[in-house]
């Protein structure tokens, strides 16, 4: 890979990748360093790396160094990194994505992740497996259950009856 | 070896499950969970072969499970407007516009340099263009002061004008001052020698004073300096200087400095009188110069008793000094943020000049003289 096809993955993904990661963590600040160092690593390969296939090593990349975080802090905080007590709390006047966007904030940080390379890259479910190093089917039950969960949270919080 | 045929071996009986059949189940008893579970497949396009038919006759049989369905596939997520801030910095420059923007800043700099050299150059010393220098300082040529034994810069050749004004400084001045060496007046007329003959014509007025200098309604007309000048018989020429007017000297240059806000020039303006304790040059020592190398001279020289003035220290004026003034320059005019520095050793001794701006780093190692 080029420099200039370097500059062109930031330019074409560095957005891309930030979003998967600025909202399967929701911190920008962790998920600005988290894109910052996938980025350094890039560079430090980008001669070894092609351009085709520069896009699923970059969210891969960034994917394991989320999850490295989400371990060390949960081993710093002694809490789940998941916090499972969703606050259904009753949504009015909301877009059906926004509301979407706060369900997902309840799901186990596994499904969101699959579930954002999902619907925000089209991704499937064997390019998804790739990248998070799961088997294909984990997959599958990973998107199902959580579409499942959104949509109780729809129902839950009056959005669907 | 036994054959494995030749053990006996247990046949399975026609054993039945009993009421087998109710175990059977049909799609539209699927549970709401697991329903919903494979609505959610479906809706993902994730079913094929015997699942999708099955799901499709569950959802044939019933239209509120087909609805339930249905809203599965409105349970999509759309990017909200995340930007990522941080993308411009790791932006790479490649190597061609880096080079491109190196070779730019050093045009530049280059540019800016042989600017300083056109403004601050002898230009301003023809004398179509006195006017436009402060005159209070070329009134006493500063030249008398810069110019060391080894090598002087002048004309071989006065004009006629230069040696009556020699003879008539060398009258006025020695009976004003009898320390000062003669030889020294000599060359004080001698490096204004493209006006000579202006000095020994018609008197230099003191107070001229660049427009671009001039504060509206602060500074004083150039006739009422001059007037005043011309009463104080403070002239480049031939008046002679007692030590009353070289302190009235003093006080005027101190005053107009001070009108224009021009604290750190004092001394500049003051410097003049101050000159003649520098050693003279006798004129057979000099030796004629090609007219750009004195140019050159004269700019270095100039440069370097500014410097001195100001800063009441003896500095030497060279290539790092020219290229640090150029850079303040650029960053001045373009608002840019290069740094010039050089590196010294405990001894003062130079070891390595360092340029920094924000696309361009590099240290040049200084080349030794001394083994």
């Amino acid at each position: 890979m080029t420099v200039k096809e370097y500059n062109n993955t930031v330019r074409e993904f560095g957005d891309h990748v930030y979003r998967f990661i600025f909202r399967s963590i929701k911190d920008s600040h962790r998920a600005d360093d988290i894109v910052q160092d996938t980025y350094e690593k890039l560079w430090r390969c980008v001669t070894e790396i092609e351009y085709g296939a520069v896009k699923s090593w970059l969210f891969s990349t960034a994917y394991n160094r989320m999850i490295d975080v989400i371990r060390k802090d949960s081993r710093l905080l002694g809490v789940e990194y998941y916090d499972d007590s969703s606050l259904y709390a009753e949504e009015n006047g909301s877009d059906l994505n926004d509301v979407l966007h706060r369900a997902l904030e309840t799901l186990p940080p596994a499904q969101r992740s699959v579930i954002l390379l999902r619907d925000y890259e089209g991704y499937s479910y064997k390019e998804i497996a790739d990248i998070t190093a799961l088997s294909e089917a984990q997959v599958k039950t990973y998107i199902f259950r959580g579409r499942v969960a959104l949509r109780n949270y729809l129902v839950m919080t009056s959005v669907w009856q | 070896m036994t054959e494995d045929t030749d053990l006996p071996r247990l046949t399975p009986r026609g054993d039945r499950l009993q009421g087998g059949g109710k175990l059977f189940r049909r799609p539209e008893e699927l549970a709401d969970e697991q329903f919903d579970l494979l609505a959610a497949a479906w809706s993902d396009d994730a079913l094929g072969g015997d699942s999708l038919a099955e799901t499709e006759e569950a959802l044939a049989s019933s239209p509120e499970k087909r609805m339930r369905a249905k809203s599965f596939r409105q349970i999509r997520l759309s990017p909200l407007n995340d930007r990522w801030e941080g993308r411009n910095r790791m932006l790479k420059v490649d190597p061609g516009t880096y080079a491109i923007r190196r070779t730019l800043i050093v045009t530049l700099t280059v540019a800016a340099a042989l600017g300083a050299l056109v403004i601050l150059g002898p230009l301003k010393t023809t004398p179509d263009n006195k006017s436009t220098g402060p005159a209070v300082v070329d009134a006493y040529p500063m030249s008398e002061a810069l110019i060391p034994e080894a090598s002087p810069v002048i004309n071989t050749r006065p004009a006629e004008g230069v040696t009556s004004a020699t003879q008539n400084m060398n009258q006025t001045d020695g009976a004003a001052n009898p320390s000062v060496d003669k030889t020294s007046r000599t060359l004080h007329a001698g490096v204004i020698s493209g006006s000579a003959a202006d000095i020994t014509s018609k008197p230099r007025p003191v107070g001229v004073i660049p427009e671009s200098l001039k504060p509206e309604g602060i500074v004083p007309q150039q006739n009422d300096i001059t007037a005043s000048a011309t009463n104080s018989s403070i002239h480049a020429n031939s008046e002679p200087r007692t030590t009353a007017e070289i302190a009235e000297y003093h006080d005027l240059a101190e005053s107009i400095a001070l009108m224009h806000d021009l604290s750190g020039a004092v001394p500049l303006l003051a410097a003049a009188p101050e000159a003649s304790r520098l050693a003279p040059v006798e004129l057979k020592d000099i030796t004629p110069l090609p007219a750009l190398e004195r140019e050159e001279n004269w700019l270095v020289r100039g440069l370097s008793l500014l410097a001195e003035a100001i800063t009441k220290e003896p500095k030497s004026v060279d290539g790092y000094f020219i290229a640090d003034a150029c850079i303040r320059g650029v960053n001045r005019v373009l608002g840019w943020e290069m740094e010039l520095e050089q590196e010294k050793n405990n001894e003062g001794e130079q070891l390595a000049t360092n340029f920094s701006s924000s696309l361009l780093t590099f240290s040049a190692p200084a080349k030794k003289t001394h083994p």
